[in-house]
């Protein structure tokens, strides 16, 4: 019964439950705790602003899950989200305008990061450390190193307002998260990126379009930064040139934590979401113990080495 | 008769409750070649595991020069004089050939400090007292994979060896290649050597080597001098039944519709000249050949995987823009050779490798329907008798026959029209073999016009209604009915090249 | 080929790379009077010390295959430790000295080990690890602080003929032992063989675990150099040191003609690049080009050369 629950035992997607379950058992656990040494911890209030905190990281961890199931890797998603946010909110006066225009900033670099790695084979690693390094150099051009500063109103909104007492980020990270959840699991290109992952050269013989494959994930990344830097700001509440900075290694670890491989071919939203919320849990259990905020990043550390050894393990199994 | 240097006595290795060998002997001698045939499976490469330390025999023992002795690992039997060339290389592309050679035994001087000199002289040596002429300097991957060969031979012989075992050395080389590899063999047999020749091939084996030893599901089927045998006395001791049994009937002369596939001037990666072919429906035809002759890269080219230039007709019409989605599509699949490198998806589920090539089927708009995908991979499973629990397991967990199976049921989704399947049996067992023939010949029955790309002569006999035989790049020969023999195959595949050969009437 | 350039792996690209040195030089001499001077001269080659040692270290690694982002943590932890310890007479500063270098070997260790013995690629297992140090440093300290005795202050800053500072010469040591122990040990040449083939290097007998141990170990030793001297230049030691000298590191390597993917490659390409990046920067500076266009400049760079060894490793 419980076998079955799980999808069956010693198929592909019963192990995939089953690392989902195991997220969510883990930040039970760490919520539980938490509870334990603050009761008051567990409020509406509370647990609503930790989602809140962790919404930027998890658009930008599901568009690098993404990368990574298609054996890539996006340095640049930090980079993106600040060039933006800046860009967009320097260049135009009219938040709809500004909106469109940080996204197609996004797409465009995503595209760039596709065309080098399919078309001109460079590493995944490199080519998105060179758009990065880019795009650093253009945001700090335009802005001449300072803080652009002021930031319209619509932004405040958009990420601290709500509607009806929901949070505006949060409906829209859920209606993003749906859509490449049902992308990712039960569509067509959903399949081709884990198919593709799996084993490129296989894909190609299977007719799968290997180059529109790859370039998709990376211009999915770089739309999702985009946004995510958007609201960042927004919840900040100042445009700074280092907006989102330690995201790329961030959303690399909360996707890898969440169940991605680097090999490629594996990865799930609702897993790179959970562990997205267990980093920001963490964060939050060290401020309520009353330790330094620097100790959040000896328990991040320690964290990543953890779940990627329990999935090593597995995959050996 | 001389005592053997290395041999096998009443050798038993089962795992688990699975018994792999039962009661093997087997004897090297010096000066002797001794081949070791057998399907994939039959226990080969167990048995060579146990001589040399891999693993350790259930029961029975392994002697050495006479004496009983266990060698506790690779390291120990290799120190004993027991030389191994592994199918799988060992050479290290961005190292040289003397780096190569002597990695991990590179000389040192007293401070621990590599002796660049010495290790340049040793391998100038070694290489010349094999007769191998390679510039020490180079690194490996300037050199073809035939020369990688001769350096990793080389490299088992780089301390002195009385034995030297090969495990499917020519798996990968040409014919000119298997020429040099065989002189290499002959000098090393004269020189009081005991050789033994792990291969299927049964061609090169009447070439090469002096004794034979059949193995067939870990038992000894049959053993003697080769010159006792002859090809179909060493399949029956293989394949454990007669040929006849294995294929089914081949059909009347093919039919007289227009054409399936056909190639006009067709220029691949490496072919010599343009080629011409046609495949008509309801025929299987063969394309033999040495390895390295071009046939992978023209099947690849013609189905859009590969560079090609030249024209395409598909069922009579043009096919010019040749791409994989686009070859599926018009009803064109291909079977790849190498089923790990770019046949299978291995970390997902027999469903999804079994439907990769058809995501579209049964979708509305860009929705996949996960039912008819299980529907119809269940049905796969039944039809070709796949042994699995559930299509939701990976397709890592089943055999290479089974995982076969899976890849031509998913080509056979894509509804081809032509078929081109590249070394259909690699890896697979006897029974599956039987299966694919009488499955491809159903296929051809039903119109599909099928061409096989094989290295096994006997398939190639057994299977095909006509045979192009391809060397060095071109289509040399033609042969149909009964001129379709393994001799006259062979001898217009390896014929010496130089020139262009006449294209014999047959 | 010689011995020499076989044993320095000496490729096309390296000349390519000093004939853009070549250039970079002349457009500096017409750019500005104080390029060629020895106060500049010496400048160019101070600000290039710690890159060197840095990417020396990453060069290493990311020729056994592998790749060490830990540099961030590593260097803030090591710096403040140094810095806290040093004290002001030599014998708690050579006490320190050996310290920071032993400790620095020992978590390179650590991270090889992990790295080797675990199976999870080095990437996430640096990343881990110079989160782990960079929140120990800021745990110690978050504000720079220490000091170093002024005689090591003075050797830092102390410049042969005026303008060959003592670091250059310690980099110039150190690539020459580095590329020594490459060409001239079995642990050079399993680098080399871990990096093109694992598996390969494996059924060869290649103790590859042992190696990555012994590559990470002396990749943190590099690293606990480089520490050591920016706490002598900035008379400080900084928990926030090391940021982004993780993936600065990294250029070099790659630009001087070093895979990505390991095997190929070695310390001439990323010694040159280093001159030719450092060299670039200054020059950049005298054009009155802010500093923010050599970014721009390095990711294209990088985007060049790696398309350019792609494009030739395929031909």
């Amino acid at each position: 019964m419980m076998a079955r629950l799980l999808g069956g035992t010693g198929t592909v997607r019963g192990r995939k439950t089953r690392e989902i379950l195991l997220l969510l058992a883990f930040l039970i656990l760490i919520w539980g705790i938490t509870t334990v040494l603050s009761p008051r911890f567990l409020s509406v209030k509370n647990i609503t602003d930790i989602l809140i905190q962790a919404a930027p990281l998890g658009f930008v961890v599901i568009g690098q899950m993404i990368v990574i199931v298609v054996r890539g890797l996006d340095l640049s998603v930090a980079s993106i989200m600040a060039t933006a946010a800046v860009l967009s909110i320097g260049v135009f006066d009219n938040t709809a305008t500004a909106f469109v225009a940080a996204l197609l900033l996004g797409a465009l670099v995503g595209g760039v990061n596709g065309y080098l790695v399919s078309y001109r084979r460079v590493t995944p690693f490199l080519a998105t450390l060179a758009t990065m390094i880019v795009l650093q150099g253009i945001r700090f051009a335009y802005t001449k190193g300072a803080p652009s500063g002021s930031l319209p109103d619509t932004f405040r909104y958009l990420a601290t307002g709500d509607v009806g007492g929901v949070p505006v980020i949060l409906i829209v990270l859920i209606g993003v998260a749906c859509v490449a959840h049902w992308m990712l699991e039960r569509s067509v290109p959903g399949r081709q990126l884990l198919l593709y992952g799996d084993n490129p050269e296989a894909a190609h013989m299977s007719g799968l379009p290997a180059k529109r494959i790859v370039i998709s994930a990376y211009v999915i990344s770089g739309v999702l930064a985009a946004i995510a830097g958007l609201f960042l700001v927004g919840y900040v509440g100042i445009v700074d040139n280092w907006t989102g900075q330690g995201y790329e290694l961030d959303s690399i670890a909360a996707a890898v934590i969440g169940g991605a491989s680097l090999r490629g071919g594996k990865g799930s939203v609702i897993g790179a979401l959970l562990a997205a919320l267990i980093l920001v849990s963490l964060f939050n259990i060290v401020v309520i113990l009353g330790l330094s905020i620097e100790f959040q990043m000896v328990v991040k550390g320690a964290l990543i080495l953890l779940a990627a050894a329990v999935y090593i393990r597995r995959t050996r199994d | 008769m001389a005592d053997p240097v290395l041999a096998a006595r009443g050798l038993t290795k089962s795992f688990g409750s699975n018994e792999v060998l039962r009661n093997v002997d087997f004897e090297v001698l010096a000066g002797r070649n001794i081949a070791l045939c057998g399907e994939n499976g039959a226990g080969k490469s167990t048995l060579i595991k146990l001589m040399t330390g891999v693993y350790t025999p259930s029961a029975g023992q392994v002697l050495l020069d006479g004496e009983p002795v266990a060698f506790a690992g690779p390291k120990e039997s290799i120190a004993a004089g027991i030389a191994v060339v592994h199918q799988e290389f060992s050479t290290i592309s961005a190292l040289t050939v003397a780096e190569n050679v002597f990695l991990e035994k590179e000389p040192r001087n007293r401070l621990g400090l590599v002796d660049r000199r010495t290790l340049r002289r040793d391998c100038i040596d070694l290489l010349r007292q094999l007769g191998i002429d390679l510039d020490p300097d180079t690194t490996l991957d300037r050199l073809s994979v035939a020369e990688a060969q001769m350096v990793e031979i080389a490299k088992a012989l780089r301390s002195r060896a009385h034995v030297l075992i090969l495990d499917e050395p020519t798996a990968v080389l040409s014919h000119r290649e298997i020429d040099h590899l065989f002189r290499i063999l002959r000098d090393l047999r004269g020189q009081g050597m005991g050789l033994v020749y792990v291969s299927h091939r049964l061609d090169e084996i009447f070439e090469v080597c002096t004794d034979i030893c059949v193995l067939k599901d870990g038992d000894v089927t049959s053993a003697g001098p080769i010159a006792d045998y002859d090809h179909d006395r060493v399949v029956a001791a293989m394949v454990g039944r007669s040929l006849g049994e294995l294929f089914p009937p081949k059909s009347g002369p093919a039919s007289d519709a227009g054409p399936a596939l056909s190639l006009r001037g067709l220029i691949a990666e490496g072919s010599a000249a343009p080629i011409d072919l046609d495949l008509r429906p309801g025929e299987i035809v063969g394309l033999a050949g040495l390895v390295g002759s071009g046939r992978t890269e023209l099947a690849l080219a013609i189905f859009g995987a590969a560079r090609g230039s030249g024209a395409v007709e598909l069922s009579g019409k043009a096919y010019n823009r040749r791409a994989p989605g686009r070859s599926l599509a018009g009803g064109l699949a291909m079977l790849t050779e190498d089923r790990k490198a770019n046949g299978l998806f291995p970390e997902t589920s027999v469903a999804w490798n079994f439907a990769a090539s058809t995501l579209g089927k049964g979708a509305r708009a860009l929705a996949l329907a996960p039912r008819s995908e299980e529907e119809r991979s269940r049905s796969v499973v039944e039809r070709f008798k796949v042994v699995v629990d559930h299509v939701g397991q990976p397709i890592s967990a089943l055999s290479g026959g089974n995982q076969q199976k899976v890849l031509i049921g998913r080509l056979l989704e894509n509804t081809p029209k032509v078929l081109l399947l590249d070394e259909p049996t690699r890896g697979v067992d006897v029974a599956t073999k039987a299966e694919i023939y009488r499955t491809l010949r159903r296929l051809a029955e039903e119109g599909v016009a099928v061409l096989v790309i094989s290295s096994e002569l006997i398939e190639v006999v057994g299977l095909c209604d006509r045979v192009h035989v391809m060397r060095d790049g071109a289509l040399v020969a033609e042969l149909i009915g009964n001129a379709i023999t393994e001799d006259g195959i062979m001898a217009v595949a390896a014929a010496a090249t130089g020139g262009v050969a006449p294209r014999p009437n047959v | 080929m010689s011995d020499l350039a076989r044993a320095v792996r000496f490729q096309n690209v390296h000349l390519a790379i000093v004939g853009l040195i070549a250039a970079v030089f002349i457009v500096g001499v017409f750019s500005s009077d104080r390029f060629v001077t020895v106060l500049n001269i010496a400048n160019v080659q101070d600000q290039l010390v710690a890159l060197a040692l840095v990417a020396l270290a990453q060069t290493v690694v990311i020729l056994s295959g592998g790749i060490d982002l830990s540099f961030a943590g590593l260097l803030g932890l090591l710096s403040v430790l140094f810095a806290t310890f040093a004290g002001s007479d030599p014998a708690t500063f050579s006490a320190a000295y050996i310290c920071i270098l032993a400790l620095g070997t020992a978590i390179g260790a650590l991270t090889g080990g992990i790295v080797a013995f675990s199976g999870i690629h080095p990437l996430i297992v640096t990343l881990a690890t110079s989160t782990i140090m960079a929140g120990a440093a800021l745990l110690h300290t978050k504000q720079p602080s220490g000091s170093v005795p002024l005689f090591f202050e003075d050797i830092v800053y102390a410049r042969f003929f005026g303008f060959l500072p003592w670091g250059t010469l310690f980099v110039i040591a150190a690539y020459v032992i580095v590329g020594f122990v490459l060409w001239r040990t079995r642990f050079g040449i399993r680098v080399y063989a871990i990096g093109d083939d694992e598996r390969a290097a494996t059924i060869s007998g290649v103790p590859v675990r042992l190696t990555k141990v012994l590559i990470y170990a002396l990749s943190g030793f590099i690293v606990a150099l480089a520490a050591i001297y920016l706490v002598g230049r900035f008379g400080v030691g900084d928990p926030r040191a090391g940021i982004g000298f993780d993936l600065r590191s990294i250029t070099p390597v790659i630009v001087g003609g070093t895979l990505l993917a390991g095997g190929r490659g070695g310390v001439l390409g990323t010694f040159l690049a280093v001159i030719l990046l450092a060299l670039l920067a200054n020059v950049l500076n005298f054009l009155n080009v802010s500093n923010f266009y050599l970014w721009i400049v390095e990711g294209v760079i990088i985007v060049v050369a790696v398309s350019l060894f792609v494009v030739r490793a395929r031909s």
